[in-house]
């Protein structure tokens, strides 16, 4: 039954291994790139399907959504107080800026851009970006959504398209903190179970639903929002807590993003 | 099953996986394509046809999706190996034989296909 097609395994394998070789060395992955017009097409039923949908995670989140509107009632009055309060310090912050000549976040070029692929390959997600090299996206520039929402960096660019490194992605790892208590570790992606939040000592204060933004000591910039504390485990024998992290892209479309250029 | 068939599923496959799971049902975590390639060898039982087919089909995901040639080519090839290799040893007749294989070829697959991204 398959002994037949045994010799035409052989000979594939040759041809491919001959081809993948020809490929890498003679002409430096020169058969990658990508007809402008499918990208269009597959960003644009990308945001069509994406607006039409979220539909799972609306029948999912819908308990949890619940709850979390009690909660942000009762936060509201706090929130009210706390503007005031960054008002001011987004004043003194602004002056000790430009007396110090410290570029302003996101002091960087940016580019809109759409995803028009989305899915799961062996090499980690695979997220197709409509813009590459001939439109000044280079690798590690940074990917968020327009409300300062991490979605990964670049990974590869071809010339006029991109892969991102998806921030729910294990390759992936960023130096975070909490947003009220400060407490620091590193952030790394755990594919369909979000991303756990590394090298937290169990005397670190943090509590669920805690906001982790992006400290700016890695090549990202600071004060990208990352995710929530979804789950705490407490163990006395281990040193560090294990943190499970909500991605706050998973509340979030992807239709269109900004690619931050870091390399100017 | 007829070649154009074929093509039109796994367009459709494509389609779904990258564009209406994730825009429409929020599900990021679908790799109906890489199972469609397993599947669909195993349907032809890794004959002529279903290696070539196999091969081009993979060969044009790879071009979709901006992989490295041969990252998912020769993880193809490799779960077809295993497909033989599972032939000497068991008469994979059954249904239940059968699927086990596609799961073993699935597993192969991804392992392969993860350690040729390295290589690469």
């Amino acid at each position: 039954m398959a002994r037949p097609s045994f010799k035409t395994f052989l000979l594939l394998t040759t041809i491919i291994t001959g081809a993948v070789f020809f490929n890498k060395y003679a002409i430096k992955d020169g058969l990658i790139f990508f007809p402008e017009s499918f990208m269009k097409l597959g960003n644009y039923l990308f945001i069509k399907a994406e607006s039409f949908g979220g539909f799972m995670e609306k029948i999912k989140n819908f308990n949890r959504l619940a709850s979390e509107n009690d909660k942000l009632k009762q936060n509201q009055e706090a929130i009210l107080g706390l503007k005031a309060r960054v008002d001011d310090l987004e004043d003194e912050n602004g002056f000790l800026r430009r007396s110090g000549r410290i570029a302003q976040k996101f002091d960087h070029p940016v580019v809109y851009a759409g995803i028009f692929n989305l899915n799961l390959a062996p090499a980690g997600y695979n997220v197709l970006l409509n813009k590459g090299a001939q439109d000044g996206v280079s690798v590690d520039d940074v990917v968020v959504t327009a409300e300062g929402i991490l979605v990964g960096k670049i990974q590869k660019v071809m010339r006029n398209f991109s892969r991102v490194l998806f921030v729910s992605d294990p390759e992936l790892k960023i130096t975070a903190k909490t947003l009220n208590s400060g407490t620091t570790g590193i952030v790394r992606g755990a594919l369909g179970e979000g991303m756990y939040f590394d090298f937290v000592i169990q005397e670190d204060e943090i509590k669920e639903g805690d906001v982790l933004i992006s400290t700016g000591n890695d090549m990202f910039p600071p004060a990208l929002v990352i995710g929530s504390v979804e789950n705490i485990e407490v163990n006395a024998t281990q040193i560090f807590k294990k943190i499970r992290i909500r991605p706050a892209i998973k509340d979030t479309q992807l239709g269109r993003v900004l690619v931050i250029k870091l390399n100017k | 099953m007829k070649t154009w068939l074929i093509a039109a599923f796994f367009l459709a496959g494509i389609f779904l996986d990258g564009i209406i799971f994730p825009g429409f049902f929020g599900f990021r975590e679908s790799f109906l394509t890489i199972i469609f390639l397993v599947v669909m060898l195993l349907y032809h039982k890794a004959d002529f046809q279903g290696l070539i087919i196999g091969a081009i089909f993979a060969g044009l995901v790879e071009f979709y999706w901006g992989l490295k040639m041969g990252t998912l080519m020769l993880p193809l090839l490799a779960s077809a190996g295993i497909f033989f290799l599972l032939n000497i040893f068991f008469n994979i007749k059954s249904g239940v034989l059968t699927a086990l294989s596609g799961a073993v070829m699935f597993v192969i697959f991804w392992e392969a296909s993860t350690l040729i991204t390295k290589i690469l």
